[in-house]
């Protein structure tokens, strides 16, 4: 499962869907995905000093077993830029949801989300909230 | 006397002994942080050469282990019937299939 900026920033304000996540998937020996650009957008979106330190967690050493960053390399920056253009719209919108749709193209995953529409367009699968 | 979470160690049967490690120093009160390059952060650190030793799947789960009672600590802040709510959902996202191609 990868997870996107949307669901980090709902963890930010303080929803417990994404902790419960990480429990559930490291005693199911499975890892969650997290693309680093969705990371600092969700960061960046924050607006309190909490908000920042609920996503700072994530970066927990004793996550790292269940939380993969995945890092944007240059290639894989290349490859995105070749990404069509769909719901996910332009310019900074496009720059968060890009490496989470590429991503998740690349290693045929679902999206965990709060804006599953975006994902329907490229025809990858998603959870969002219950 | 302070307890030397060390002493147990030895080079023969290091995979037990870090998860007696991890009991120990977490006896202390001190934080357990095991990273994927085997050195324990925190307050103490472990000798590198013995954590180099142990199978990296023991480590994995030393370190999962730790994910986990973080994750317990985090939760134990929220409501609880929020948090049993939460969690019923979060077990089926760890039923799916490896590869869905698209959203159920």
């Amino acid at each position: 499962m990868i997870v996107d900026h949307t669901f980090i920033a709902e963890h930010g304000k303080g929803g417990v869907f994404l902790a419960s996540a990480i429990g559930a998937y490291s005693r199911a020996r499975k890892v969650l995905v997290i693309p680093l650009p969705s990371l600092l957008a969700a960061a960046g979106s924050a607006t309190t000093p909490a908000a920042r330190a609920r996503i700072s967690w994530l970066l927990s050493p004793q996550l790292s077993a269940v939380i993969r960053l995945q890092e944007v390399e240059e290639d894989d920056a290349r490859a995105m830029l070749d990404l069509p253009v769909l719901a996910a719209g332009e310019g900074l919108e496009w720059a968060a949801w890009a490496p989470v749709v590429w991503t998740a193209q690349r290693l045929e995953v679902p999206v965990l989300t709060l804006n599953g529409k975006v994902y329907e367009a490229y025809g990858i699968a998603y959870r969002g909230l219950p | 006397m302070a307890r030397d979470p060390y002493a147990k160690i030895g080079v023969d049967r290091a995979g037990d002994q870090l998860g007696q490690l991890a009991d120990d120093v977490a006896a202390t009160g001190q934080p357990v942080l095991l990273t994927k390059r085997g050195a324990l952060t925190g307050a103490m650190l472990a000798p590198i050469e013995l954590l180099r030793a142990v199978p990296p799947a023991y480590l994995d789960q030393a370190i999962r282990q730790a994910g986990e009672a973080a994750v317990d600590n985090y939760l134990a802040e929220f409501d609880p019937e929020d948090v049993a709510a939460a969690a019923a959902w979060a077990e089926g996202l760890t039923a799916d299939p490896p590869h869905v191609r698209r959203s159920a």
